[in-house]
């Protein structure tokens, strides 16, 4: 039998400190050494929820947890693949796809006429659900950057019957900074659901165990301000952004949405969301020992309506979300 | 690099009036064709409008717009993708195949079946549309992409 792979000593600490509750802290270690349940979300482009329910009760125990959400199911099944491996997934009438995954699109909430940017698309389970949500109409951007991801992302749409979306390939910071300085297109709404340190999938994906390190949680800090700063250059006035991580990383999550309010004019919004959640944080650091900020820093109060989710509070993997409005147009510098 | 090309109105009028002849499949309103290869046609019901696609294009590589659907066979027949078949509900030219065809289809094999001879749509036992099927008369030739077979 493999040994337990246990948290590295200074995420330990920092998860402690976003966790300060030894009880808290114990469940959620707890939990990242379960694997997910079985989450998939019905694909309403080619199905109706109330078929691939029937169709998938006789063959699994199935739920719908959310009565307002029938597209969110949970299944249980027996053998590891079995969902992957079934009809109705190859026929793309479902997406195996994390409760916390599907909280992103739910939080955008796009409408069937806008025109949507989903900047770091792949593997697309994202950008199906936006497509189910618009009713294949209205138009997404699904951008990325690399090949592989790419080919994955293409694959996945095809599956799921997507046709209002146009793949793109180029550098999520370039592309931004030149639709914003060279033409006049801006969008409704855009998901950005930013390259992270991937705290959030340690339940699944072991190797994030082995491979965290804080130079890493900086060097994507970096990144993810810059991905949020231009991809407001082309957000139309009023229009929203989705900004997501499945970290828990406050230098990731609410530092980025800290500095999008002190560069930008930009609104944080209250989420509606299926799940519970807790509030983004407010103080974060003043223990460099612990692998935390030496300083201790202090965001805008406004971040409190950002949406931490921990695994051990609604079965999911740990994810961040925030939604800004922005209030004027953002010249591209 | 792939070559994507709105079809011009007459030419897409042409492939309409074939899906309905051969089909009977009404396109969606606002749904357009474009061409991606020789032989390879992609539906695309989004709308944005053609000029910002072009500026789209110019500052990022368009992989693909929208979905895969059509396959002109050297016959002169349309061959459709399973998505396309699922989405467009066709009428005409069906061929529905019972539990054990089904299950031998979906692995990818050709199956030993009299039909009549052309491009036929396949429908699983479940009434699941599998895109198209090429029957000689006495044999049905499989057209599911590698990705899409059922794996033992």
């Amino acid at each position: 039998m493999s040994k337990k792979p246990e948290l590295k000593e200074k995420l330990e600490n920092r998860l402690k400190a976003l966790l300060p509750d030894p009880k808290d802290f114990a469940l959620y270690n707890e939990t990242i050494h379960i694997k997910s349940p079985n989450w998939i979300r019905c694909n309403t482009l080619k199905i109706s929820t109330e078929n691939l329910f029937k169709r998938l009760s006789e063959k699994w125990p199935i739920e719908q947890p959310f009565p307002e959400y029938p597209e969110i199911m949970l299944v249980s099944v027996l053998e590891p693949g079995e969902l992957g491996k079934s009809i109705e997934h190859i026929l793309g009438y479902f997406y195996i796809q994390n409760l916390a995954s599907m909280l992103p699109p739910i939080a955008l909430d796009p409408k069937p006429e806008e025109l949507v940017l989903d900047l770091t698309a792949a593997p697309g389970s994202k950008t199906t659900q936006l497509a189910s949500y618009m009713e294949n109409k209205g138009t997404i951007i699904a951008n990325e950057l690399k090949l592989g991801r790419l080919k994955v992302l293409s694959a996945n749409l095809e599956r799921c019957g997507v046709t209002n979306t146009i793949i793109t390939k180029k550098d999520a910071v370039a592309f931004c900074s030149r639709l914003g300085k060279e033409t006049k297109i801006r969008f409704d709404k855009i998901l950005l659901d930013a390259p992270c340190g991937g705290e959030g999938t340690l339940r699944d994906d072991a190797k994030t165990f082995y491979m965290w390190n804080l130079k890493m949680v900086k060097k994507f800090s970096r990144i993810q301000k810059k991905l949020l700063a231009t991809a407001l250059y082309i957000l139309k006035p009023g229009g929203t952004i989705i900004y997501s991580t499945c970290t828990h990383a406050p230098e990731e999550n609410e530092e980025i949405i800290n500095f999008a309010l002190d560069n930008f004019p930009v609104k944080v919004e209250t989420l509606s969301l299926p799940i519970k959640g807790r509030p983004g944080i407010t103080n974060w650091g003043g223990s460099s020992e612990n692998g935390m900020p030496s300083e201790n820093k202090k965001y805008n109060p406004e971040v409190t309506k950002t949406c931490r989710v921990y695994p051990h509070d609604d079965n999911t993997q740990g994810f961040f979300l925030a939604k800004l409005t922005l209030l004027e147009e953002v010249k591209p510098r | 690099m792939m070559i994507q090309t709105f079809l011009w109105p007459k030419e897409s009028k042409a492939i309409q009036e074939q899906l309905k002849e051969q089909f009977n499949i009404k396109l969606y309103d606002g749904m357009k064709l474009v061409r991606t290869a020789k032989d390879k046609i992609r539906f695309f019901t989004g709308s944005m409008d053609i000029e910002d696609i072009k500026q789209i294009s110019e500052i990022a590589f368009i992989e693909t717009l929208g979905l895969y659907g059509i396959r002109e066979d050297k016959s002169g027949e349309l061959r459709l993708s399973i998505d396309a078949t699922q989405i467009l509900n066709p009428e005409k030219n069906i061929l529905k195949l019972n539990s054990e065809e089904t299950n031998t289809y979906l692995k990818g094999e050709d199956l030993d079946k009299e039909a009549e001879k052309g491009m036929l749509i396949i429908q699983s036992s479940d009434s699941d549309f599998l895109g198209c099927a090429k029957s000689t008369g006495e044999k049905l030739l499989n057209h599911i992409p590698k990705a899409r077979r059922m794996r033992t």
